[in-house]
Order: C-alpha cells, then structure tokens, then sequence
C-alpha cells in the first residue's frame, strides 16, 4: 500500500533569534512569530499532503523559559491533525522538558504517542486494517547530555515500513552529549528509515546497499547568522510504496527567511553602485523565499576603488540604513541586518616585509604573535583586561588577522 | 644609492638641462636667487618619488621653457649605472637598466630601500624652510621623526593612527565614563534582562497559576455546595412549617384512635353478609331431607338386576384381546422380514470389522470411542509438527544467509587491513605533533639566527671601520662610547631574559655575564670613573676603548650566533635536517610534515573503518553464534515433537505406523464399524421385540380363554378362531349389563344430590362460622358488636391517613423523610421558624462570599489563559538578543581597535628603542663636534628632548638659539640618514641654504661635520653664497661645486 508521511524536528517554537542587530517593530512582530507560523504550515502540509503520520524528532520546545503560547500552539495543531485523523509521534531530545514543563499540555491528545526514555517502544500504524508502518522511538530521558541511543534500537517482526524516531547528533563528537552516533551505528540496527532530529541543516544520506535512509529535516525556523541557520528551512515529505521509501522532498515552512548574499565589489566604482548591486541581491533573496518576509545579510568581496570608501567608519551601517530606506516596503518584507566589508586590501604583504620599516615591524610581530597563538593571548590580556568580562569574551587569536589588517591600515593606507 | 647627475626635459626654469660625473661624496650646487635650486631640489625629489598632484601647497613647477614636463636622475646603484625617468603626465617612474631593461615603480621603491616620499623630504631632502619647520614640530613629533624615521608611511604616523584609533576607541568604550556605546548597551542589555526574566518568571508560573485556577475551582464547586445544603435546609424549615396544620389534625385522630378497643378490621359488608348466611343454613337443611326419600326408591328398583353371564372384568379383556387380533396377525407376518434385516446387518459388521483388522474384536468396537477433541489434537499435533518443521527450514535459510553475511564482512575487514598496512611506515600523531613543534622551535631559532648573523655583520662592519678610520675615532669621546655601552647591557639583559623565556638558560647565563661585564665597563668609563691623569691621554686611548668595547660587543653577537647555530642544530638533528638548516630546508621539511599529516589522518581513517567493519562482523558472527543455537533448538524440538506424537499414539492404543492423517482416516473407519454394528444390534432387538410381543399376546389370550372356559389348540389359527367366539359371548353380555348400569346411574345420581345438599349446608354453616371468625367473635351477638367498634375505627383511621398522605406527599419517603417526619412530630414550629432564618442569613452570606470566588477564578482563568497566550517572553527574548548581538559586536570592535593600538604601540616602542640609540650616538657626536664640545650629548626624556652640556647639566632644547637649535636637527638628520644607511639603503642628502643662519665658526664646525657624513653617504649642499662653497672646499677640496645662473642666462655650467 502507498502512503505518505512527513518528518520533521527542531521546532524550537518561540526559541529567540540570536545574533541579530536591532530590528524595526513590524520586522520584531514576524521573528516572533516565525517559528509558530513555520509549525502551522508544518501542520496544514501534513493535511494537504494526505499524510499517513507526522514524525517530531524532537527539539520542539525549549521549556517554560521560551514562553507558554509554544505549548498551546503545539497542542492545538496536534489536536488540528487528530482532528483530521492523522497520528502524531513524538520523541524528545536534549533540550525539551521531558517530565515537567508542559504546564499546558497535562495530556497529550489522543492520536499523538510520545515516546518514553526508559525503552524503545514500537507503534504500528495502519490503514484499512492493514498495517503500513512501525515506528520506533526513544526519548532523551531529561535535558541535557545524553551517550549514544541508537544501540538500543532493533527491529521487530511485523510488516510494513520500520522507521527509528531519535533526537540524535549525526556524526557528532563521542562527547557531544546529544546521543552522538555514526551512519554506520544507524545502518546496523535494520530499520528502513531513520527520523533524525538534531541538526539544524536538512540532511539526507541515501542508503548504502539494502541499509536505511538517515535523514535530517533540519530546523523548521532558522534564527541567527550561522551558516545552518540561513536559507530554507522545513520538514521532509516522504512518500512510501510498501516498504520502498522514494526520495524525501524537502519542503520549505521557515516563517521568515534569513538568507545571505555575497556581492563582488571588483567592477564597481562607487558606493552608490555597491548599493545597487546589493538592492538587486536583495531581489534575488525575495524571489528565492517564496513569498515568505527575507531577513537577509551580505559579504562585500573583491577589490577595487571602492574597498577603501567601505573601509571608512560606519560605511557598512551607512550602505544598511540606505537599503532598509530604499527596499520596497512589500509584501513580501525585505530587511536588510548587515552587509559585512570582507574586501581585499590588494596589499603586496612580502613586499611590505621587505621594507624593514615600523609597518614591517608591525607585520613580523603581528605574524610572531600569530604563530604562538599562547603568545599573543599573553599580550592580549592586559590590554583587553579593563572590559572585564566583555575584554575576554573572544579568544584574540580568532580576531588577529582583522587587527593586523586593521594596524596595516592606518599606518599604510591603500596603494 | 647616489645621484651620479640629471637631464631635466622641462621643470620649471630647466629645459634641457644636463649635469653629470656627480662625485660620491660632497657636491656643492651654487647659485644666485632665481637660479633654481629650489626648483631643482623639487626636480629630484619629484622624479625619485613623484611629482605634486596639484591638491597640497607643493608646487608643480611647470615647464617655462618647453620641454616635457619631467626628466631623468642618473643614479649608481651597485656596480650599476642606471636613470630614473619620470615625467608629470606620464604613468609612473621608469628604471632603466644598463642592459636596456626597464622596470617599474616596485624597482624604484628596492632601489630607494623602500623609504617613501615624505622620509626623504624629512631627513634626506630639505630646504631651509623644510629645517626650521622641522624645529618647530612639537618635541613629541620630533621624537617620533628622529626616532621612527622608517616608520612614516604614505598616510598617517603610527602616532597620528594610534590616536585614530582612540577615538574611534574612546566612542565605543572607556573607564568611568558612562556614555560610551558599551556602557549604553550593557546598561539596555541589563534592562532587556530584567524584562526577560520577568516574562520568564511568569511563564514559569504558568503551572502554579493553573493549579492556583483549579483550586479556586474546587473553591467554588465547594461553596456552590455548602449554598444547596443552606437551601436545603430553609426548603425543610419551611416544609416543617407548612406541614405543622396537618401535623397537628393527625395527633387528634391517633388520640381517638387510641381511646377505642382494639379489633380487627370488619369486613366491607360485614352486616349483610350476617343476614344472607342465616337465610342460606335454614333453607339447606330443608332440601338434605328431600334428597334421603329419593335415594331410598332407586334401591328398590336395582334388587332384580343383579345377574352376570361373564366373570368381572372378561367381557372388558375380550374385547380387548379383539382390537388386538389385526395386530396380532401382521406381527406374524412380520417376523420374517425382520430376520433377513438382521442377516444383513450381521454381513455389513462383518466386512467394517474386516477393514479394521483381525485383532478388533465386538467388545473392543464398542468400546472403542474417539472424542472430537482428541481428532482436534491429532491436528494441533500435526500443526505443531508442521510449524516446528517449517522453522527448521527458516532458520537453515537465515543461517545461511549470515554465513555469507560474515564471509563479505571478513573479506572487507582483510581488504581494509591491507590497505592499512600501505601507511605502516607513517609517523603516528604524538610523533607528528612533537616533529612539528621541533619543525617551529626551528623556524623560531633559524629566524633568529638570521637577525643575529645580520647584528653581528653590522657590528663587524663597525669595528672595521674602526680599523681603518682611527682618526676620526680619535676625535670622539668617551661620552658616545659609555650610553653605548649601556645599550649594548641593556640588550644583552633582554637577550639573557629572552633566553630564559625560551629555556636556553646557557645562553642566558652568557648574556647575563655579558650584560654584566658590559655594565661595568660603561661605569668606569663614566664622569668620575678615570682619573684625572688618566684624562689627558684618552685621546689615545679613545680608540682603543671603543675597539674593545666594539671586539667585545662583536664576541658578545658571535656567542649569540654560534648558541643560536647549536640550537639550530641541535633541532634539526632530531629532525634529521643539516646542521643549519636553510629556511627552504625548513619549509620543505613543513611540508614534508603536511603531507605525513595527510597520510596519517587517512590512515587514522581506515583505522577506523577497520574497527567498524570488526565490529560489524563480531556482530555477524554473533547473529550467526545465534541461528546456530537457534537451529539446534528448532531440530530438538521436532524430535520433541515426534516423541510426544508417539506418546499420543500408545496412549490412545492406535496402530505405531499412523501419521496424524492416517489416525485421522482411522477414526473414520472405526466409526463406520460402529454404525453397522449399531445397526445389527438394532435389528437383533427388532426381532426380539417382535417375538416378545406375539408371545404375550398368546399368553393372555389362552389365559381369558381357560378363565371363560372356552377350549384351544397351539396353532396361532385355532387361537384366533377362539377368541372370535369369545368375542360374540362378551356382546350378549354387554346388555343386560347396560340395564343394570343405567339405574344404578339414576341412584348414583340421586345420591350425588343428597351429598350436594349435605355439603351446601355445611358451607352455609361454614360461612356463618366464617364471618363471626372475622369479625373475632365466638356467636352471632358477639359478632355484632365488634362490628360496630370497627366502623368507628375506620372513620378516624380515614382521617388520620388523608392528613399522612398530605403530609407524605411534601417529604416523599426515605430515610430523609423519616427524620423530616420525626422532627415534624416534635412540634418544634418556633425553633424551626428561627432556624430558617438563621439559615437565609447564613445562605446569604455564602453568596457574597461565592461572588468573591467567582472573580478570583475568573482572575486566575484569565490568568493562565493570557499567559497561555503571551508572545512576551519572545518579544523580549528578541530585544535581549539584539541588544547583546550589538554589545558583542561593540565590544569586538573595541577589542580589534584596542589590539591594533597594542600592535603599533608595542612594535613603536621596541623600535624606538632598538633605533633610538645608535641614531642619538651619531646625532650626539655630530653636535658636539659642530658645537666644539660645549654641548656633550643629546637625549630624550619623558616629555621631551635634552640636550647635555660640557658640564653635564641637562637643557631643555626651547633655551638653545635658533642656530644652535637648527644645528641640532641637522645633526640629527645626519644620524638618521647614518642609521638608514646601515639599516635600509644609503641615500643622498640633499640640503638647500641650511648653513646660512650659522656664525662662522659653527658654520665651520658644521661643514666638518657634513664632509665627514659625506665620506660614506653622498651629500649635495645647494647655497646662493659663495662663502659657503669655501667654507666646504675648505673642509672637502675635492667637494665638486656646480654653479647655476639666474633664468635668463643658461642655468648651468659646470666648474672644476
């Protein structure tokens, strides 16, 4: 029997954005609500697509510290597919409250199965009778550090489609904490597909042989700069014939889309030129999120006469304000967040080594200091001492090149 | 690098202007106002490093003769000769080679030692004008020109870029001041905080505030509660007093009740029925008469009739033997047929028993049962066998199936194996590690090695120049060689330091001894450390002095050098490199290493893989372990199974051989036997039957035969004709009989009407009895009597009952009833009127109180449900995180820009002092020379620039003269262009009119002082006064001197 179902994890609803600047009123409205939006959507796909059942491989919320409306949303779209007849699994990984904390959620509606921590536990599902799947699933028994789940999982008899439900770090350090596991740890417990949730960015490995699918839905919300944060966001649709599991679509759901662009600076000769080919980035970022409001950031590259007009103070915050001014006001909403100077000096360094000036003395200690990275940690602190705790959030080493580049700067200047 | 001569194609008042053969040491250029010695100092500035753009106040000096805009300066480099070309509207410089190449700006910035324009125009290119500006930077500035004359870029001074640098940092963050971009966003991150943990404290009240909602819940379901027992309870208040009129009419009647005897009930119609039975025993005991006559007739009319032809009861078994005879006659006629069924049913038997086989006796057949429970386990038996054995055959599969699974497994572990071994010979990580930190620890040492080889060139160059100028040493004092000295210890205290910090505590112990040795000699050198006899021949002994200070310095460097050297080898000996590697030998090394690095990560790798695949086949291998042991089990248990079916088998005395469905086929054989033995067995009862019945009536017909006494044979047909004669003797028999029957019929009757009028008396008396029974009277007086005492009873139980019913009919029935009842009858009316008011009051109280609960659960309702609803912690989370994005990136920019000053100021200080010595020495010696000793040194200190007197007094350089100030600054070029020659690349000095705010005797002093820069660095002095270029052919004869004339004549001509 062909069905379909949908995988999905990480929703973190109501999670907050982190490394944002400040955003206007109506942009703070949307990234509050984003996650929320993106777990509607997720619900009205599952509908739409006629899903057999809806997969959550945890991560769905951060506890009562993210806010309550998370778990009210959660239970209403929950009770919204048991309405519509479709069963809900449920497991938790290493950030959900797994005992207490779902103050508004006393019990769970009917159709949905959360799985436990104590032992694997197998659902199967049917249709007309006739049993299509068995879902397996484990929970991480509390927040926090968890060892590697997978060992405990095993198929069992009955027909249909074998699916493992985790919350579990794909490839991660044995001392990740969050059950870290190879694909190689998947591939011997002889399941078909296994619903993974963790990573933040989507993931599908083919099987290798007659071995399972190993896939990440990746988070239903991006929130933040970091590369897994950025572009699509969403769930897997899944459509199975027996026991043959077809490719996994990738759905986008993301409520709002944080999405960078990288813009080479090389031909043009102005700022006001830099402005335009960024506004036309931005327009690639809207078409690209599918309707959907684009928080989006750029990386200036290349060279050129107009790297030093951006090397100037506040010349980023200038290019932001003028795009945030001149972006149609949409829908769909575009807000500009940053554009970063990664421009390049075009400065011959060897030469520069060469001339046995201060600027080459600056450099040789700069690169004396960037070789003993203990060293330059030692000079570092003294000087970065009288911020407190602020002077030594960073390890210096990590911020050097940009000092250097900076020193090199004033004391040379462009060529 | 010096100028050897120049072609201007036009600049300024120069067209086509050539000089060359400019001397190596002292050119003196001489011309009147207007001739063009400014103009030419431009020219070589302009061609060497570019030519004004027009923007700044230099200027550009179009030309006013024609010409192309620019020229050429011949220069020696080298053994080469070579020309720099530039032209104002041309792309750049160009250098041309002796060898017809060319090369571009990067050229001239090697063959300038890449200083720039504004070091030269500085401290090898100046005017007059550029010299006293100079004197009038402020000391800092000043400090920073002599001190860091390399430094000057194109842009800013590292001091100029440093306080860029504060003030972008002084924005962003400084100490106790609050309104700095830190200090605002720290103080909106607290804020954002505190919002933050208050919508999160709330959030985490969500479930104390649901519980708080159900217990005000439960509060007001209890109150709702104690409300309906309040209502109650005035509802029974106000019952008891409704009811109490009726209560109070009940207790007259129980009282009359009371006063009356106690009798049963009468009866409804107890009177009349008195009167009907008197009536009824009269008439009755008048018809039993009548009945006794009528009886005693009939007797007499039966005394005639009483004659029998036949015993009692013959003629009733005659006719009955005659009903029978058809039947008796067809049994005869059946008894043969029954018989032949019989012989077939014994055949059928026979053939089933044959069937089944000799040992089946009847008994055994009959015996023989089979239960469909035990046709049930002979299947299950069969199934379980079936199952067992279909097991069997999976698990052989299974087996199977992982046997291959476990051969590919240590096939793949065996191919991975191999490869691993191709890395055998691979350093492993920890060696990797400990060669790459020895592959930088040699990096570090052959660096150094390099800069102390390239110190101790310089101080070798020095002491041969000792050598081979002694004179020049002799005129210097010992006051240059004691600060010296001091340096020379200071740097080797920081060398012993530096060893120290690297663990090399040898060299360090030299350096320290060095400094020591050093320190000391600098002190007996000092003001009071030579005697005064001493004194006077130290002009001898000068040189000396400073040739061993110079030797000791040169040992000291070597030391450096050569511990430096072993260290080198030392390390590359581990690293198995030569003994002093080159820096390519140590590159390649490194990169030999990257590549060791690779291979050992990919060979960490299939390590890996390795231990995967082992594990993936110990697990084969386990599962197979397991099917094993899975498969032997299965095999025991079909041999279970067929030992537990045998058992079956001899329990159930069945044949050994039978499978399930040869027992099952059994069964059904052996039930056939048992029908047809079924059948025989009926058909023998049949014909039993049958002849049991023929005989019986036989028997009973010859018996009423000899009772009648009617003679018959044994033949059945003779028995038949005797029983038709008895038959017609019953007939006649039969009516005289009936005659008799009919009167005694009439007599019966008779008596029956006697015995009716007999018992209907009885039963009038009887009713009679009855009704004084009921009424509990023993005659007809009593029963009277007691009736009436009944009727009144009745009347006030009436009334009694209708005012319990309307009473009743309020409190219903039940328990709650009773205790109602029970109060009721305590006739309490004043207290109950109390209670119901004190239970209004009560109930009304309770309302209030109720409404209060109503609101609070409302409240605590709406409560849950706006915290279920509120995006606050989110919102504020959002702003939190904002707000601490920018404080991030506030700080980070404050930690670059305060790095970045770190840098420079860290780098400026050491370079400062590294070069700060030898320049001050050089300028110091200059000075003193210049000023015929009446001042000694020169030197900075904190806030400013000294200089020192014969007298050792220091003086502020704001109290010197003008001339005597200028003097200083040109003395202090002269060491700078000294000290970058040594350093970077020997450049010309080229000074327009400086000489001319001197006195004569210092001016004298001070061309001494240039001719002696000029025997090692080229020096061209440009001045409109004659007395000058004597003044400098005094001291230099061979100064070659080029005159220029004013525009209008041909502005150069050279003179010997």
């Amino acid at each position: 029997m062909a069905f379909c179902f949908v995988h999905a994890g990480d929703l973190h609803l109501d999670a907050p954005f982190t490394g944002l600047r400040r955003v206007d009123r109506q942009v703070a409205d949307l990234l509050v609500d984003a996650s929320l939006a993106a777990f509607d959507a997720l619900v009205q796909l599952t509908i739409d697509r006629g899903a057999a059942f809806l997969l959550l491989a945890g991560g769905l919320y951060d506890g009562p510290r993210t806010g309550i409306r998370a778990q009210v949303a959660l239970r209403r779209g929950l009770e919204r597919l048991g309405r519509a007849g479709i069963a809900t699994f449920v497991v938790f990984g290493d950030r959900d409250p797994a005992g207490g904390g779902w103050s508004a959620i006393r019990t769970w509606p009917p159709h949905v199965t959360v799985f436990g921590a104590d032992r694997v536990a197998a659902v199967t599902v049917a249709r007309g009778g006739e049993p299509i799947a068995t879902v397996h699933g484990l929970s991480h028994p509390r927040p926090g550090a968890t060892p590697n789940l997978v060992p405990r999982f095993a198929r069992t008899g009955g027909p249909g489609l074998h699916i493992g439900l985790l919350h579990a770090d794909l490839d991660g350090p044995p001392g990740s904490g969050a059950s870290p596991c190879t694909p190689a740890d998947l591939r011997g417990r002889g399941l078909d597909y296994w619903a993974l949730g963790h990573g933040h960015r989507a993931r599908v490995l083919p099987p290798d042989g007659d071995g399972p699918w190993i896939v990440e839905p990746g988070t239903l919300q991006g929130r933040g700069p970091a590369p897994s944060e950025r572009g699509p966001k969403g769930a897997m649709a899944v459509t199975v014939d027996g026991t043959q599991v077809s490719p996994p679509e990738f759905v986008p759901l993301d409520g709002v889309r944080l999405d960078t662009a990288v813009v080479d600076v090389t031909p043009l000769a102005d700022l006001a030129e830099v402005a335009e080919a960024l506004a036309a980035a931005g327009r690639e970022l809207l078409a690209s999120g599918g309707g959907r409001p684009v928080v989006a950031s750029a990386t200036l590259v290349g060279t050129g006469p107009v790297a030093a007009e951006l090397r100037r103070p506040h010349a980023d915050r200038t290019l932001v304000d003028r795009l945030r001014e001149d972006a149609d006001p949409g829908p769909p909403l575009l807000w500009w967040e940053r554009v970063t100077d990664a421009t390049d000096r075009d400065r011959d360094l060897g030469a520069l080594r060469q001339r046995g000036d201060l600027p080459a003395e600056v450099l040789a200690a700069a690169d004396r200091l960037a070789a003993d990275p203990d060293a330059l940690r030692a000079f570092a602190a003294p000087h970065l001492a009288p911020l407190g705790d602020l002077g030594a959030a960073d390890d210096p080493v990590g911020a050097w090149p940009a000092v250097t580049t900076l020193a090199l700067d004033l004391l040379v200047g462009d060529r | 690098m010096r100028i050897t001569g120049w072609h201007i194609d036009g600049f300024g008042v120069f067209a086509d202007h050539e000089v060359t053969a400019i001397p190596p040491d002292l050119t003196v250029v001489i011309g009147p106002n207007e001739a063009g010695k400014s103009t030419l100092l431009d020219f070589l500035r302009g061609v060497l490093f570019g030519f004004p753009d027009g923007s700044g106040p230099d200027r550009e000096h179009p030309p006013l003769r024609g010409g192309r805009h620019g020229g050429r300066v011949l220069v020696e480099a080298g053994e080469q000769e070579l020309a720099v070309e530039r032209h104002r509207s041309g792309r750049g410089p160009v250098v041309h080679f002796p060898d017809g190449t060319q090369g571009d700006e990067a050229a001239l910035d090697e063959l300038l030692g890449h200083a720039d324009a504004t070091l030269f125009r500085n401290v090898f290119a100046f005017s007059l004008t550029e010299l006293e500006s100079f004197g009038s930077l402020d000391t800092t500035a000043v400090r920073e020109v002599i001190a860091t004359a390399g430094i000057i870029g194109a842009g800013r001074s590292p001091r100029q870029a440093v306080a860029a640098l504060d003030q972008r940092r002084d924005v962003l963050w400084r100490p106790r001041a609050g309104a700095t971009e830190v200090a605002r966003l720290a103080a909106e991150v607290r804020r954002a905080q505190e919002a933050v943990d208050a919508a999160t404290r709330a959030a985490e009240e969500h479930a104390r505030s649901v519980a708080d909602e159900q217990a005000r819940r439960a509060e007001l379901a209890h109150l709702a509660a104690r409300a309906d027992d309040l209502r109650a309870a005035v509802r029974r208040w106000a019952t008891l007093l409704d009811l109490w009129p009726d209560e109070a009419e009940a207790a007259v009647a129980r009282a009359g009740l009371a006063r009356l005897e106690e009798v049963p009930p009468a009866p409804p119609n107890a009177e009349a029925r008195l009167e009907r039975a008197r009536s009824a025993v009269t008439a009755a005991e008048v018809a039993v008469e009548e009945r006794r006559a009528e009886l005693a007739a009939l007797d007499q009319r039966l005394v005639p009739l009483q004659i029998a032809l036949l015993p009692d009861g013959a003629a009733d078994a005659a006719r009955a033997l005659s009903s029978e005879l058809s039947a008796y006659r067809t049994q005869v006629a059946r008894q043969a047929e029954v018989e032949r069924t019989r012989r077939a049913a014994e055949q059928r038997f026979a053939d089933e028993r044959a069937r089944l086989g000799g040992d089946w006796d009847v008994d055994r057949i009959a015996a023989f049962t089979t239960p469909i429970p035990a046709a049930e386990e002979v299947r299950s038996q069969g199934q379980r066998l079936d199952r067992v054995a279909e097991r069997l055959a999976v698990l052989e599969d299974e087996l199977e199936a992982v046997d291959q699974q476990v051969a590919a497994l240590q096939a793949e572990e065996r191919r991975s194996q191999d490869h691993l071994r191709r890395f055998a010979g691979v350093p492993l990580a920890a060696e990797l590690d400990e060669r790459e930190d020895l592959t930088r620890r040699l990096r570090a040492v052959v660096t150094d090695h390099g800069w102390a080889s390239a110190r101790l060139d310089t101080v070798l160059r020095a002491r041969e120049d000792l050598r081979q100028t002694p004179g020049r040493a002799r005129g210097r004092t010992l006051a240059w060689v004691r600060p010296a000295l001091f340096v020379l210890a200071g740097l080797l205290v920081g060398g012993a330091v530096t060893a120290v910090v690297l663990g090399q505590p040898v060299l360090a112990g030299g350096a320290g001894l060095a400094a020591v040795v050093v320190a000391v000699l600098a002190g007996l050198l000092g003001p009071g450390g030579l005697p005064a006899a001493a004194r006077a021949s130290a002009a001898h002994e000068d040189a000396s002095d400073r040739m061993r200070a110079v030797s000791a310095e040169v040992d000291t460097r070597q030391q450096q050098v050569d511990a430096l050297a072993a260290e080198a080898a030392g390390l590359a000996g581990r690293l198995g490199l030569p003994d002093l590697p080159r820096p390519i030998d140590v590159e390649e090394h490194t990169a030999l290493l990257i590549r060791q690095r690779e291979a050992r990560t990919e060979a960490d790798r299939i390590g890996r893989e390795v231990t995967t695949t082992a594990a993936a086949r110990r697990q084969a291998e386990r599962a197979q372990a397991t099917l094993q042991e899975d498969l032997a089990a299965a095999r025991a248990a079909l041999a279970g199974e067929e030992q537990r079916w045998e058992r079956w088998k001899n329990d159930h005395a069945l044949p050994g051989q039978l499978g399930p469905q040869g027992v099952l086929d059994f069964f059904a054989a052996m039930e056939r036997a048992r029908d047809a033995l079924r059948q025989l067995r009926a058909a023998e009862a049949d014909a039993a039957e049958l002849a049991a019945q023929v005989a019986a009536f036989e028997q009973r017909s010859r018996a009423l035969l000899e009772r009648v006494g009617i003679p018959v044979s044994e033949a059945p047909a003779d028995l038949v004709r005797a029983v038709l004669q008895l038959q017609e003797r019953a007939a006649r028999d039969e009516v005289a009989r009936r005659d008799r029957v009919s009167v005694e019929a009439q007599r019966a009757e008779a008596a029956e009407r006697l015995r009716v009028a007999d018992q209907r008396l009885s039963l009038h008396r009887a009713s009679l009895q009855e009704l004084f029974a009921e009424v509990g009277a023993g005659d007809e007086e009593g029963a009277r009597h007691r009736i009436a005492v009944a009727r009144a009873r009745e009347e006030l139980e009436e009334r009694l009952a209708v005012r319990t019913a309307r009473i009743r009919a309020r409190t219903g029935q039940g328990p709650a009833a009773d205790l109602l009842l029970a109060e009721l009858q305590r006739g309490d009316a004043d207290g109950w009127r109390a209670a119901r008011d004190q239970a209004e009051a009560e109930l009304a109280r309770l309302e209030t109180e109720r409404e209060d609960a109503v609101r609070a659960h409302h409240d605590a309702q709406r409560l849950v449900a706006a915290l279920e609803q509120s995006a606050d912690v989110p919102r504020a989370a959002l702003e939190l995180a904002e707000l601490r994005t920018e404080l991030a990136e506030a700080a980070a920019d404050w930690r670059r820009l305060t790095l970045a000053r770190a840098l420079i100021l860290d780098t400026l200080e050491r370079y400062e002092r590294e070069r700060q010595p030898a320049v001050m020495t050089r300028a110091s010696a200059l000075f003193a020379q210049v000023t015929e000793g009446r001042y000694t040194h020169v030197a900075f200190h904190e806030d400013g620039l000294d200089v020192v007197d014969r007298q050792g007094q220091r003086l502020d350089i704001g109290v010197l003269s003008r001339g005597t100030a200028e003097q200083l600054y040109l003395c202090l070029r002269l060491g700078l262009a000294e000290e970058f020659a040594a350093t970077q690349a020997a450049l010309p000095l080229v000074m327009d009119d400086v000489l001319v705010n001197f006195d004569p005797q210092r001016a004298l002093g001070m061309a001494t002082a240039i001719a002696t820069v000029a025997e090692h660095n080229q020096v061209m002095l440009f001045t409109c006064h004659p007395h000058v270029v004597d003044l400098l052919r005094t001291v230099r004869p061979a100064a070659r001197v080029v005159q220029l004339e004013r525009a209008e004549a041909d502005p150069a001509r050279a003179i010997a």
